[in-house]
């Protein structure tokens, strides 16, 4: 069988999908100064959590879904 | 002593102090061209994430997005976004190349694509145009240095002639020491970029508007919606930045010398758990938005390709000289320490593909290293001279590099999911994708109907790789089936 086709793979990609979205397609949705957070505008701070946020997503693929060392 | 002498005098000492610790991190027998272009496939964890980190910290970062958060605004913010959209694909998919890498040994990009379609021709044409498409990015580096050492001589200096010295310095260097000197040197390179980056992006803000934040609510009062992307803007809107973000993301690892970074690592292993947080590193990028900002409300009034001056020309108006030095050595370094790598990766990707495999060239162990000393000098050259009539912004020319390297995503892609996949097919699909980018380039096409242009040739490239596939006749099976075993092998079956 294709490794790729495996339903542990396809969790993952699925979860790996979530802050790839959020940093291109999400983006027409978070295009706005309003609300502010942290002196930032929104769409500033939206990216730059989203980025913060990759690493303990691809952490949870790496650990728990494909539960790799 | 006058102020250039002070700034240029750290300026050196910090350059200076990376070239020894390379040297002696460096230290090692260089006998074979596994050794040289990718330490043997020996990186540890260390080293190894130097080595991908440093990618995203170049000149063109310390200058580039200063520039374009000066100059554009919110289009800046793709910087920061196709890192970590690179690092989720390159988690997945670069595991795969390493291993077939690691069983066919592959040194180059070329080898990848030749031993795949068993096509040594497909090899040579994969390695000229990653060769072709890594001079703007070379070229981009040095135009960061010239600024840097420009505005460090305070304007007193020839900074050419002192880009072409500091470039052939660092050359010499690396031919003496191969990638892992190289890699030890970005050690230093990556420490004192942080520095500066801090400096720029918290140091810089504060001064003038008391917090980073600060800089924004000056910036909105300025320019409203400067910070949010346009919807209206013929090239540089929404559709754009997706697009944008997403062709980056993909083309990222394809560039010679990321591909060769990827084989230097000792395992499949080692690769997946950097991925896992180097978007961590992507997030100091954001402070250099806040410098280029600061730059934007304190020296207003630059323009075109000036704009990469903007937050150096700050330290240098309202800093002493030997803080200008320090940050005009980061940034040299920021330069050179990637140029290093990326005439390594591209001398070694012509050699082996072009030279050795398509003319079947057999020189002796010193004939070869000799060849490639010329062919870097060769690749400098071209790069100086590109820079010399090509005065975009930097961002311009990292555009046109990244829309190159695109092309080879569907070649790369198939190798793995798509069997039917013929050397002539994916030969046809580069050179199609690559005459859209070349037309993009002379006839100042960036986008089209706001997407990308280098998307819309990677889109083209697809179609004409699967229509001149199934025309041809269908690569042998057995070949196919061993080269995706190996890729999609456990990881324990292949380690070495």
């Amino acid at each position: 069988m294709h490794p790729l086709m495996s339903r542990r793979t396809r969790l993952s990609l699925a979860v790996a999908a979530i802050p790839v979205i959020a940093l291109t397609f999400a983006v027409p949705f978070v295009n706005r100064d309003e609300p502010h957070v942290f002196g930032l505008p929104f769409i500033l701070a939206w990216l730059i959590v989203w980025i913060v946020l990759t690493p303990p997503f691809m952490w949870i693929i790496h650990r728990v879904i494909e539960g790799r060392r | 002593m006058s102020a250039p002498v002070i700034a240029l005098a750290v300026a050196a000492t910090i350059i200076a102090c990376a070239i020894v610790v390379g040297l002696l991190g460096g230290r090692h027998k260089l006998s074979n061209p596994s050794e040289f272009l990718v330490a043997g496939r020996s990186l540890g964890a260390l080293l190894l994430w130097i080595l991908l980190a440093g990618e995203i910290y170049t000149a063109f970062t310390f200058l580039g997005a200063a520039g374009w958060a000066y100059g554009r605004g919110a289009p800046v913010y793709y910087i920061l976004c196709y890192g970590p959209v690179a690092y989720v694909i390159g988690y997945f998919v670069m595991p795969l190349a390493w291993k077939v890498g690691n069983r066919y040994g592959m040194l180059t990009i070329g080898d990848f694509f030749a031993t795949r379609y068993t096509s040594s021709s497909l090899g040579a044409f994969v390695a000229v145009v990653g060769f072709v498409f890594l001079i703007p990015y070379i070229a981009l580096q040095l135009s960061g240095l010239q600024t840097l050492l420009s505005i460090a001589g305070y304007g007193t200096i020839n900074a050419q002639l002192a880009v072409i010295i500091a470039v052939l310095v660092i050359a010499l260097f690396v031919f003496s020491t191969g990638l892992r000197g190289a890699a030890w040197t970005a050690i230093v390179k990556d420490a004192v970029v942080l520095a500066g980056v801090i400096f720029a992006g918290v140091v810089l803000p504060i001064h003038f508007f008391g917090s980073p934040a600060g800089v924004i609510a000056r910036v909105e009062a300025i320019k409203p919606h400067w910070l949010t992307l346009s919807t209206s803007d013929p090239t540089y809107n929404l559709t754009w930045f997706i697009s944008t973000v997403a062709l980056n993301g993909a083309a990222f690892f394809l560039f010679p010398q990321s591909l060769m970074s990827v084989y230097s690592a000792k395992s499949a292993g080692s690769l997946r758990r950097n991925y896992v947080w180097l978007p961590f590193y992507n997030v100091m990028l954001a402070l250099m938005v806040f410098a280029g900002l600061t730059a934007l409300i304190v020296r207003p009034g630059l323009s075109g390709p000036d704009v990469d001056q903007s937050f150096v020309s700050v330290v240098a108006k309202y800093y002493p000289p030997w803080v200008l030095g320090a940050i005009a050595g980061a940034g040299s370094l920021a330069a050179l320490v990637p140029v290093s790598v990326q005439l390594l990766g591209a001398s070694g990707l012509f050699m082996k593909n072009v030279v050795e495999d398509a003319l079947s060239w057999r020189g002796s162990e010193r004939q070869r290293t000799l060849a490639v000393r010329v062919l870097v000098l060769a690749l400098a050259a071209g790069a100086l001279v590109l820079w010399v009539f090509l005065k975009t912004t930097l961002v311009e020319l990292l555009l046109i590099a990244y829309n190159g390297m695109a092309q080879f995503v569907p070649g790369f892609a198939a190798a793995f999911w798509w069997r039917r996949a013929t050397a002539l097919g994916v030969a046809a699909g580069i050179a199609a994708g690559i005459t859209i980018c070349i037309y993009g380039v002379v006839a100042k096409v960036s986008a089209v109907l706001g997407v990308n242009i280098g998307l819309v040739a990677l889109a083209v490239n697809a179609i004409v790789m699967y229509i001149f596939s199934v025309v041809t006749t269908a690569p042998r099976a057995e070949l196919v089936d061993a080269f995706r075993s190996a890729a999609f092998a456990d990881d324990d079956a292949t380690t070495n």
